[in-house]
């Protein structure tokens, strides 16, 4: 039984060159060994196809120029819209010296850039947020979708910052988050959402993360999650169909939820909250001005779409008992009396 | 600048380096995987393209094992359990400046043979075995690539060969 152990490298150790004297005077000994031998040496008379690196790389950027601009692959961690775009036909580098012959870029170091496309603000925020390399930054208006390193999906809400490290991802799972996003953790993968408000440890599970102002909301819509307060001196865990809401550092849970969130489909959803809440969501949604001349504050229950701004501005005044009126991209509020 | 950013794939020079070095080793994978020689370009072709487009996903340590664990992924969902057949399109006559006919000839067929037992092994040890022998890669590299242990790679060698003479002799 000891002889099969050892041999489960000897041939491999043969092959590499690694055997002792030893042990291959005793290889050579095997009856077998002339057939291992032939074998080895007939492979000698093998090729694989041809293969052109030059021809493969010129198809390549073929494919590349004519690839659609997919909304994630601008990407974070560049600094220059040029890094974005597929690579330039090349010219007359040999396969033998790919590198030598190409330019280096000029990277404009440490300095925070903006990257303002038609569907996203993408900010690299070195020195701003030097914890995480990758920063991403929606605008008023604008919701977008990310893919974790390890591939969980995240669905990021209007004016919201979320960041995290891809390079550290195995020994930092961490993600920040300020605003408002809906994650779906791939089975079996863990990793912690920290806001301002406090930490969100996630194992394998969907939900969604408010964390704007002095507020927390996370709702739970499959596996479980973990909340803990900044201090660390409250910690909830809830599962399918609860949520919990930190606000000025207070816990309180709800088992059901209020309602499942909406707004990755297009729909904003409030029950019983501040009127200010749902006006800063439409600025948020529509990348508006809200002027609310009117004071009474009224939990409000209801809803307005994402794309509609003449509907939603309708589904949120009447409700109120409010009029408003636009002028370019500021609306007030008033009562009218 | 941090090291992260100055080493991603999304860089030109560091994407082209990685497809100068390593696409015809993704290439003669899936060729060992059992695609003929088109669909193997294809598919490592794609791999690059995916490549391009998680770039800011993909740490530059990890894009090897990416490019194969995706040149593999689609491979299998291209092929489906279809039986593999690996022919080596282009073989070679061992020491052609001997003439001796009949040595030509048991050359030939021990070529047939050698080819017949290659595509009688498993995937896992044909894949690992032909790396090494015809891309000449060191067991280290072939384990980075497939995310493997070094000790598996050796194993599946080892078997390779074993297994090899075991239908060439007809045991």
């Amino acid at each position: 039984m000891e002889n099969t152990n050892h041999d489960e490298t000897l041939l491999s150790r043969w092959l590499a060159d690694k055997l002792t004297e030893e042990e291959l005077g005793q290889l050579q000994q095997r009856e077998d060994y002339a057939d291992l031998q032939t074998i080895v040496e007939g492979l000698k008379g093998f090729e694989t196809p041809p293969f052109s690196e030059q021809d493969a790389w010129e198809k390549l950027q073929a494919h590349l120029q004519t690839e659609p601009k997919k909304e994630d692959s601008q990407s974070q961690s560049s600094t220059s819209s040029q890094e974005t775009t597929p690579l330039p036909p090349h010219q007359s580098e040999t396969p033998e010296t790919p590198i030598r012959t190409i330019g280096r870029r000029n990277w404009i170091y440490g300095i925070a850039a903006a990257l303002a496309l038609a569907f996203a603000a993408l900010i690299w925020l070195q020195d701003a947020e030097p914890k995480y390399s990758t920063m991403l930054a929606t605008k008023a208006g604008e919701q977008r979708e990310l893919t974790l390193p390890d591939r969980s999906d995240v669905q990021i809400n209007a004016a919201t910052t979320i960041g995290y490290t891809a390079t550290d991802w195995p020994d930092h799972r961490e993600v920040y988050l300020d605003g408002e996003a809906f994650f779906q953790a791939k089975k079996g993968k863990t990793f912690t959402v920290f806001t301002q408000q406090g930490t969100v440890k996630v194992v394998g599970t969907k939900f969604n993360v408010f964390a704007r102002g002095n507020e927390l909301e996370v709702k739970c819509t499959g596996g479980q999650v973990q909340v803990i307060n900044p201090e660390g001196t409250e910690k909830v865990l809830i599962k399918y169909n609860e949520q919990v809401s930190v606000v000025n550092g207070r816990m309180q849970r709800r088992r059901g939820l209020e309602f499942s969130p909406k707004w990755y489909k297009g729909e904003s959803i409030f029950k019983s909250v501040p009127r200010t809440r749902v006006l800063n969501e439409l600025e948020r949604q529509y990348g508006v001005t809200v002027i609310n001349e009117d004071s009474v504050d009224n939990p409000h229950t209801g809803k307005f779409p994402n794309d509609d701004l003449e509907k939603a501005l309708r589904m949120v005044a009447v409700p109120m008992g409010l009029k408003f009126e636009m002028s370019g991209d500021t609306i007030r509020f008033y009562r009218e009396e | 600048m941090e090291q992260p950013i100055q080493n991603s794939v999304c860089q030109d020079a560091v994407y082209k380096e990685l497809f100068f070095a390593h696409a015809r080793q993704v290439r003669n994978f899936l060729y060992y995987k059992g695609a003929d020689s088109a669909e193997a370009e294809d598919v490592m072709q794609e791999a690059y393209l995916r490549l391009w487009r998680d770039c800011e996903k993909v740490p530059a340590e990890k894009a090897k094992a990416f490019l194969f664990r995706v040149a593999n992924n689609l491979f299998l969902d291209a092929k489906k359990h279809e039986q593999v057949v690996l022919k080596f399109q282009n073989r070679q006559v061992l020491r052609t400046e001997n003439e001796d006919p009949q040595f030509q000839l048991e050359t030939k067929e021990l070529q047939e043979q050698l080819e017949n037992a290659i595509s009688k092994l498993s995937e896992k040890q044909r894949t690992v075995f032909l790396m090494n022998r015809m891309d000449k890669m060191t067991y280290a590299e072939i384990a980075e690539r497939l995310e493997l242990s070094v000790k598996a790679v050796e194993k599946r060698m080892s078997l390779a060969l074993v297994q090899m003479r075991k239908v060439l002799k007809g045991v």
